[in-house]
C-alpha cells in the first residue's frame, strides 16, 4: 500500500546510491566496521535514541496498530530488545548473505502482520511508507542524539549515515524511492510525516507511560523483585519525561504530551552524560555484552553465570536478613502453588499470553511461532508451515494492557489434540481443526 | 524438647507459658553445643502428630516460632550456625512463618561452624516413606538399593547418623524422631523438664555419652590381656 501523493517516488539514490554491499572501493563501507552506524551501535546514548525512535515509530498509525495487535514488547521487552539488536547486527554486518537471510526472515515475519486498527483503518506491516518511516526514525534519532548531547554530526558524516540507512532500507527489499533520495529531501519528508501523519496512538502511550510501570526485571535481576520495582518506579517516569522532551515540538503539541518544567534540561543532561561514556575503555559498554549480561540466566551454562549467581546469592542473603530484622509484616496470602512448580496463572502469563494483554489469541500463537523460528534460526522452508497453520485473526474491542482478572479465552484457537488428551479443550469451546492434507 | 506443658502445669500456668519458657533453653543449648565443638545439633520442635493439639495452642506455637526465628536470626548467623528445618511440608504452616524460615535458611546457608537442624512438622516414618517414593521415582532397580543409596533420598541426606539423643523430662520413647538416623544413637534421658534444661545439663549428657563404649554391634577390642567377652 502506497500513499497517493507520490512524495516518495523519486528514483534518486542517496549518497552513493548503493544497493547494499559494502560500498565502492576507496569509500567508507556502508555496512560493518568502518561504517558510521557501526560506530554508534555501542554508544550508550543510542539506548535513549532507540526508545525515542520506537516512540516515533509507534506514533505512526500503521506501525502503532501492528505493535498493539501483535508485538510482545510489553510482556517480553528484554527478549524483544535482544532480538532487535541481533537483527540490526545481522543487517548492518559485513556478510551480505547473513543480511539477505535476515531481511528475508524479517519480511516473512512482517508479512503476517496485518489487520485493522480500532478505527477500522487497515494496517499492514509490509506497507512501504510505514517501513520507510521506521528506518527514518532510526536515522533521525541517531542524528538528534548527537545534537542533544552537544556533538552534532558534520554534514558529510550525516550524509554518509543517511546513505547507510538507505542501504539498510534497500537491503530489506524496499524500493529506493520510498525514502527521500538525498539528505536535503529527507528533512522536509520527516517534518511532513511528523506534522501530518503521526498520531497519539495507544502503542505510543503504552511505551511512554505504561511500559516502564510494568517492565519486568531482566533475567539477571529476576530474583530481586523489590529492588527492581524500586528502581523502576524512579527510572520509569524519568525515562518517559526524557523521551517526551526529546520528541519534535510540533508533535508534542499536537499529541498533547506534557511539558514538564526542567524536562528539557534533564533530557539534554542525560544525553550529555551518556555521551561521556565514550571516554571509557573500548569494549566496556558493548551493547551485546550489556544486553547479554542483563538477559543472562544465573542458572545457565554461561561462564559469567557463576559470578552473577554468587552476586545474586549475596543479595538474596542480604534480602533475607533485611526481611528478618524488619518489623513484622502482616501474614502474606497463602501460595496456592505451594512449590517450585509453575502455576497455571504463571504459565499463562509467562508462556501463553505473549502479548501480555490477558487473552490467549492469534497474536500470542503467532508470537510464539515467531520466537521459536527466531531461536531455532529457521529458514523459510522450515519456518513456513508453523505460522501458516494459524487461523486468521479476529479483532477485539476494548482491550486493556493488564486486566486485573486474567481471562483465558479460546474462541479462535484451532486445536487438534488426540481424544482424551489432558490438553483437549472442553467440547463447548472446541473448534474442529482444519486437516492439512498436504 | 519435652516437658513444656508439665513445667507450666507445675507452676499453675497455661501450657503456653511452658512453650515461651522453652525459648531460653533453646538458645542456651545451642550456645553450649557450639562451645563444646558439636558440629551437628538437631532439635525436635514440632512433630507431625503435634497437629492434633488444640488449635489455640498450635496457633500460639506458630507465632512463637516465628518470633523466635526473627529474634535470633542475626545471632545465629553471627555465630556461623547453618540453620535447617526438617519437615515443613504441611500446608497449615502459616505462610509468614514459612517465609521467615526460608529466609533464615537462605541467610545461614553458607555457615559451617555448626549445623542446627530444627525438626518442625517432622515425622521419621514420613521421611522414610518419602525417601521410598523418591527412590521408586528414580527408577533404581530393587536389587541395586543399598542403605547408602536409600539414605541419599532422605531429606537433608548429608546429615550424619545421630550419635546422641537427649530426651528431657524422663520420657523414654523415640516418638517418631529421625528414625533412620538414630539407628545407632546413644540415648540419655535426663529427668529435668526442657524449660529447666540448661548448659550444665547438656554438658553432663555429653559427658555421659563420652563414657559409653560404642560397639555398633561388633565385639569390643581386648584391652590389657582381658579375655574377649
Amino acid at each position: 500500500m502506497t500513499t497517493a501523493d507520490g512524495h516518495h517516488s523519486t528514483t534518486t539514490t542517496g549518497a552513493g546510491g548503493h544497493r547494499g554491499g559494502n560500498g565502492d572501493a576507496g569509500e567508507e563501507p556502508l555496512f560493518g566496521p568502518g561504517s558510521q552506524f557501526h560506530g554508534f551501535f555501542n554508544d550508550p546514548r543510542w539506548a535513549l535514541a532507540m526508545i525515542r525512535a520506537t516512540v516515533l515509530e509507534a506514533a505512526h498509525p500503521q506501525v502503532g496498530a501492528a505493535l498493539i495487535d501483535s508485538s510482545t514488547f510489553v510482556a517480553h521487552p528484554w527478549r524483544r530488545l535482544r532480538n532487535t539488536l541481533t537483527s540490526l547486527q545481522r543487517m548492518f554486518g559485513t556478510d551480505d548473505h547473513t543480511r539477505q537471510r535476515e531481511a528475508a526472515r524479517l519480511n516473512r515475519l512482517h508479512a503476517r502482520l496485518r489487520g485493522t486498527d480500532p478505527h477500522d483503518r487497515p494496517y499492514d506491516a509490509m506497507d512501504p511508507d510505514a517501513r520507510a518511516w521506521v528506518v527514518a526514525t532510526l536515522f533521525e534519532s541517531t542524528v538528534t542524539m548527537c545534537r542533544l548531547s552537544g556533538q552534532p554530526l558534520e554534514q558529510r558524516t550525516m550524509e554518509r549515515l543517511y546513505a547507510e540507512f538507505q542501504a539498510f532500507h534497500v537491503a530489506l527489499g524496499e524500493d529506493e524511492g520510498h525514502l527521500p533520495g538525498t539528505l536535503d529531501e529527507f528533512w522536509p519528508y520527516y517534518d511532513r510525516v511528523v506534522a501530518e501523519d503521526l498520531e497519539n496512538t495507544e502503542a505510543m502511550r503504552i511505551i511512554l507511560y505504561k511500559l516502564f510501570d510494568h517492565l519486568p526485571a531482566p533475567p539477571v535481576l529476576s530474583g530481586f523483585p523489590a529492588l527492581w520495582a524500586t528502581g523502576r518506579t524512579v527510572a520509569g517516569p524519568v525515562v518517559g519525561a526524557i523521551t517526551v522532551a526529546s520528541l519534535p515540538e510540533p508533535f508534542r503539541r499536537r499529541a498533547g504530551l506534557p511539558e514538564l518544567a526542567g524536562a528539557q534540561t534533564v533530557m539534554q543532561g542525560t544525553y550529555l552524560v551518556a555521551g561521556l561514556a565514550r571516554f571509557l575503555p573500548e569494549g566496556w559498554l558493548r551493547a551485546e555484552d550489556v544486553l547479554g549480561l542483563l538477559t543472562l540466566s544465573p542458572d545457565g551454562d554461561d561462564p559469567r553465570a557463576r559470578t552473577v549467581g554468587a552476586l545474586r546469592d549475596r543479595m538474596k542473603r542480604a534480602g533475607a536478613l533485611i526481611r528478618l530484622i524488619a518489623p513484622l509484616s502482616p501474614e502474606p496470602e497463602p501460595d496456592p502453588g505451594g512449590g517450585t512448580e509453575r502455576g497455571a496463572r504463571e504459565f499463562f502469563t509467562e508462556v501463553l499470553d505473549q502479548t501480555g494483554d490477558g487473552y490467549l489469541d492469534w497474536p500470542d500463537l503467532a508470537a510464539m511461532a515467531r520466537e521459536l523460528s527466531t531461536r531455532l534460526d529457521l529458514d523459510e522452508p522450515e519456518e513456513g508451515p508453523v505460522p501458516d497453520r494459524l487461523p486468521p485473526r479476529r479483532r477485539r474491542r476494548g482491550r486493556h494492557l493488564r486486566p486485573r482478572r486474567v481471562r483465558q479465552r479460546l474462541p479462535v484457537l484451532h486445536v487438534r489434540t488426540p481424544p482424551h488428551h489432558p490438553l483437549r479443550p472442553a467440547p463447548r469451546r472446541r473448534v474442529t481443526a482444519r486437516r492439512d492434507t498436504s | 524438647m519435652d516437658g513444656n506443658g508439665r513445667w507450666a502445669a507445675r507452676r499453675s500456668l497455661p501450657r503456653t507459658a511452658g512453650h515461651r519458657a522453652a525459648e531460653t533453653t533453646v538458645i542456651d543449648v545451642i550456645e553450649a553445643a557450639r562451645s563444646a565443638g558439636v558440629g551437628w545439633l538437631s532439635l525436635f520442635a514440632f512433630s507431625t502428630e503435634n497437629w492434633r493439639r488444640p488449635d489455640t495452642e498450635i496457633e500460639f506455637l506458630m507465632h512463637l516460632v516465628r518470633r523466635v526465628v526473627r529474634k535470633h536470626a542475626p545471632l545465629l548467623h553471627a555465630r556461623g550456625i547453618r540453620c535447617r528445618f526438617l519437615g515443613m511440608t504441611d500446608p497449615r504452616i502459616p505462610p509468614g512463618l514459612a517465609r521467615d524460615i526460608a529466609d533464615l535458611m537462605t541467610l545461614t546457608g553458607r555457615n559451617r561452624q555448626m549445623t542446627l537442624t530444627v525438626a518442625f512438622d517432622h515425622g521419621g516414618r514420613k521421611d522414610i516413606v518419602e525417601a521410598a517414593r523418591s527412590l521408586i521415582r528414580s527408577g533404581v532397580p530393587a536389587g541395586s538399593v543399598t542403605e547408602e543409596s536409600f539414605a541419599a533420598h532422605l531429606p537433608f541426606s548429608d546429615t550424619p547418623d545421630v550419635d546422641l539423643v537427649i530426651r528431657t523430662s524422663g520420657e523414654q520413647r523415640i516418638s517418631n524422631f529421625m528414625l533412620w538416623q538414630v539407628a545407632y544413637a546413644e540415648w540419655v534421658f535426663p529427668s529435668v523438664l526442657w524449660p529447666d534444661f540448661r548448659a550444665p545439663d547438656f554438658l553432663r549428657c555429653l559427658h555421659a555419652y563420652r563414657q559409653r563404649e560404642r560397639r555398633f554391634g561388633a565385639v569390643p577390642p581386648s584391652r590389657n590381656g582381658e579375655p574377649e567377652s
